[in-house]
């Protein structure tokens, strides 16, 4: 509890019980059989609009602040819908993302079961390349980083230390020990084929080897573009092909490109959306979606091409758009506006908590900014070469890839559009990239006579930073810096 | 004088006199960081290749206002003495994405600025399928464009055969050498041949190539600096560029007797050839040759490539060496651990900082395992 003066103040992060850390023991699969269940009860309960909303905001005293034993399992959940904090449009709006969550991990059990082969996707590789078969099965384990929390945030630190009593070394960035240590926990199921991929980092690409050599699955490795150059594009999307045709001779299936076609013309329109809600967090006060951006960011990686998505995004907007004739509503609630790098997953509720609690708005972040460049539907290859750009300029993979251009200018063009009145950047354990970036990025910061907090958490393991310890950190900088007393 | 202290002499600096003497020849020195930038392109635009290190380095203080704690000591060191002026004899860098840790030196250079001429990044992918090989002969041409306009040096098919030819010769002599070292007196040791490494990487290859063939009339002159040594043993690793280090590992009667290394085998294994386009040619040798964990499609090849290499030397154990927050190596050393033991052959993977001290603890750790070994045999 951080105490000053003897006095508890505003901000202050209440005591919390996150260091009493227990071993977890998983049954097999018990993750995404919970992702399911919570998703198909998430689908139900939503879809009940204001009661559904009034019912998330009564339980909030026993969720919001922090996880302790009782909570822990519920806590996740809850936090996916916007903490109490989402209106009942938000909450219709992810209710279609329960329907794409239901969606893609009901399939990896039906094929856990030997309904259909299962591909196992690095998760910057297009999941087209796999949902475009008919009869086979994409799943992305490192989207199980994004689910672990499932079972409380000791579900992630389940997954490190099976990696860690494997003897594979700590500098690995977490998210991809997430992935190992399902794999060795048997959270998820075994591959029948592996496309892999050469960005955004290291660890990327040695979680990539070590899956494959664990798993002993065929693997075919797609080269990225170092820029986002129509050159660099173009082999990008030439590698998507061979992976398909891999997979083709791999699994003796046939690519359905038909199916491909509607996938890639719904992801568009979905972008489209998306784009729009990114450019309304620009106003003044914003529409305040930068939470649900990246929500729509998660469900990309496993749903790009789901029509449910497309719906998800088109309902958010009209929130967007309702908030931005009404600027009274988010003007009570904006006192300040933030750029976020980074937050660690781990801890996903953070923008709710710094909104209920100081008033500070999340207006642009890493990983939900989205602004995608228009699809050329003219032909497959164009198409193609759309779907390879379009994850290049995905949040994490846009910053990370190639040269630090793309962060730096991602950032001034943030800092440019967004009005933020500080910038905060994590610079994760194992993010050796970002790590190596903090120079530029404090130049960036201080040209623009911007406030900079760096945080040393971990993207997805809580016992390098505790969600008390990073709530006391961004609490004494919010005060030192003015924005709260 | 014995060219190898002569060799050493060259490898314990980060400059010397025969580049003093090229650049009085108006020679420019290009600097590359890596085993998959093809010096022959370089040496083809009229320039002296030069390998970066840290040799030399004093510390990590300028270095570690650009990285963090958790970038490896490799870049930060070279950052430290790129700021300290200790490559200002540069024309030019040719930077690589081998890792995260050198892709951000290349960002963290532009953006310090010091005087080494222009920074250039090669792209180079990560898997050697025949899209990336058409995407590696892209970079290499795009590179070749670079240089012509940095140097004023048009790379001509006729420039790059040549260079070609006399890189060939280079690697062909060196795997002569590292073919001695089969002996059971190797008449090289492992601190020995890593510093002609080092030493030939940093003079114009024309002299390179006279200091190895000096090296190797030495070599077979019948000369046995470590005797009979009792223990044989194969190191792989990434960058590793420290003389003292390798003594540790050769102390207690060890000799080093092969490597798959950055300035070792990475270097010289197989040629680029003289036939077809040499552009071609060259592409296809960079992607084929023993590669480096950035390489994700040619696990089982490096794999094999050691447990042969380990039966070839004789080697009775193998030394995983890794720099500390090296997260590939990491992967690649739980492997590579798994594969040896699978192949009955003993090894210890060891975690260092360059130039970082921990001298006791390493040896300690060492001779730990040295023991287990002789113990065994």
């Amino acid at each position: 509890m951080l105490v000053q003066d003897g006095f508890r103040q505003i901000g202050d992060v209440p005591a919390s019980d996150d260091g009493l850390r227990e071993p977890m023991e998983l049954k097999p699969f018990e993750i995404i059989e919970n992702v399911v269940a919570g998703a198909k009860l998430g689908t139900k309960v939503l879809d009940k609009g204001p009661a559904a909303w009034a019912l998330l905001r009564a339980v909030q005293p026993l969720l919001f602040h922090r996880e302790h034993r009782l909570n822990r399992a519920a806590r996740f959940g809850y936090q996916k819908v916007g903490s109490g904090r989402w209106t009942p449009g938000e909450l219709a709006a992810y209710r279609q993302d329960c329907i794409a969550t239901v969606s893609f991990f009901q399939r990896v059990l039906d094929a856990r079961d030997g309904r259909e082969p299962l591909v196992w996707l690095g998760w910057p590789v297009p999941v087209e390349v796999a949902s475009g078969f008919d009869d086979v099965a994409p799943f992305v384990p490192e989207a199980f980083m994004a689910i672990a929390n499932m079972v409380g945030t000791d579900g992630h630190v389940a997954c490190l230390e099976a990696v860690e009593r494997e003897g594979i070394a700590d500098d690995i960035c977490a998210m991809d020990r997430v992935s190992l240590g399902a794999y060795l926990l048997k959270q998820i199921p075994e591959p029948a084929a592996i496309i892999s991929v050469a960005h955004p980092c290291d660890a990327g690409r040695t979680a990539s080897q070590l899956m494959e050599y664990l798993t002993g699955a065929p693997a075919y490795t797609i080269n990225t573009a170092y820029t986002k150059e129509d050159d660099d594009v173009m082999a990008y999307s030439k590698n998507l092909f061979e992976a398909i045709a891999f997979l083709e001779d791999t699994l003796h299936r046939k690519y359905n490109w038909d199916k491909f076609r509607r996938g890639v013309r719904v992801l568009d329109e979905q972008n489209r959306y998306l784009d729009e809600i990114t450019i309304m967090n620009q106003a003044v006060p914003s529409a305040g979606l930068a939470f649900n951006l990246q929500t729509a960011w998660g469900s990309k990686i496993t749903g790009s091409g789901n029509p449910a998505l497309l719906e998800s995004a088109r309902l958010t907007h009209k929130v967007g758009r309702f908030r931005l004739r009404h600027p009274g509503i988010r003007r009570r609630v904006e006192k300040f506006r933030i750029i976020v790098a980074d937050m660690p997953i781990v801890f996903s509720e953070m923008y709710m908590w710094i909104e209920r609690t100081f008033g500070g708005v999340v207006v642009g972040d890493y990983i939900g900014d989205a602004i995608f460049p228009p699809i050329d539907m003219s032909s497959l290859e164009t198409m193609m070469m759309g779907v390879a750009r379009d994850r290049l300029y995905m949040g994490m993979i846009k910053q990370a890839h190639g040269a630090a251009r793309e962060t730096v200018d991602d950032l001034e063009r943030q800092i440019a559009h967004f009005s933020p009145d500080c910038v905060i950047q994590n610079g994760h354990q194992g993010c050796k990239h970002n790590r190596a970036l903090g120079r530029i990025v404090r130049d960036v910061c201080r040209r623009h006579d911007l406030p900079l907090l760096v945080m040393e958490a971990d993207i997805f393991d809580k016992r390098v930073m505790s969600e008390t310890d990073v709530k006391r950190e961004l609490t004494a900088f919010f005060r030192e810096q003015g924005f709260a007393s | 004088m014995s060219v190898f202290s002569e060799l050493r002499r060259l490898a314990e600096a980060p400059h010397n006199d025969y580049l003093a003497a090229a650049a009085r020849a108006g020679r420019p020195v290009v600097g590359a960081f890596c085993t998959y930038v093809p010096e022959e392109l370089v040496h083809a635009a009229g320039a002296v290749p030069y390998r970066m290190r840290a040799v030399g380095s004093s510390g990590t203080a300028l270095g570690d206002t650009y990285f963090s704690s958790a970038n490896c000591s490799f870049v930060r060191r070279v950052m430290d003495q790129g700021l300290r002026g200790a490559f200002d004899f540069l024309a030019g860098i040719v930077f690589m994405n081998g890792c995260d840790h050198n892709r951000r030196l290349f960002d963290n250079w532009r953006h310090a600025n010091p005087a080494t001429g222009f920074s250039h990044m090669l792209f180079v992918p990560h898997a050697g399928s025949p899209a990336c090989l058409a995407q590696y002969r892209l970079e290499l041409d795009k590179l070749a464009r670079v240089l012509r306009e940095r140097l004023g040096v048009e790379v001509t098919d006729d420039r790059l055969r040549a260079s070609i030819a006399l890189y060939d010769r280079r690697r062909r002599l060196l795997r002569e050498l590292a073919g001695l070292r089969r002996a059971p007196e190797p008449p090289v040791t492992g601190t020995e041949f890593l510093a002609l490494m080092l030493a030939v990487t940093a003079v114009p290859p024309e002299d390179a190539v006279e200091l190895i063939e000096r090296a190797l009339e030495e070599a077979r002159a019948g000369r046995a600096p470590a005797g009979t040594p009792k223990l044989r043993i194969f190191v792989t690793g990434s960058c590793l560029e420290e003389l003292s280090h390798l003594e540790l590992v050769e102390s207690h009667g060890a000799v080093v007797v092969a490597d798959a290394v950055c300035l070792g085998a990475r270097t010289f294994d197989r040629d680029v050839g003289d036939a077809g386009d040499p552009m071609d040619a060259l592409a296809r040798r960079y992607l084929a040759r023993v590669s480096c964990p950035r390489m994700m499609d040619d696990v089982k090849g490096r794999m094999a490539y050691t447990i042969d290499a380990v039966r070839a030397y004789a080697a009775d154990a193998v030394i995983l060496e890794k720099l500390e927050f090296c997260s590939m190596m990491s992967g690649e050393n739980y492997i590579a651990g798994h594969e040896l033991a699978k192949a009955g052959i003993p090894s210890l993977a060891l975690t260092r900082e360059l130039y970082g001290g921990e001298v006791g603890q390493l040896k300690t750790r060492i001779q730990a395992f040295y023991e287990k070994v002789g113990n065994r045999s």
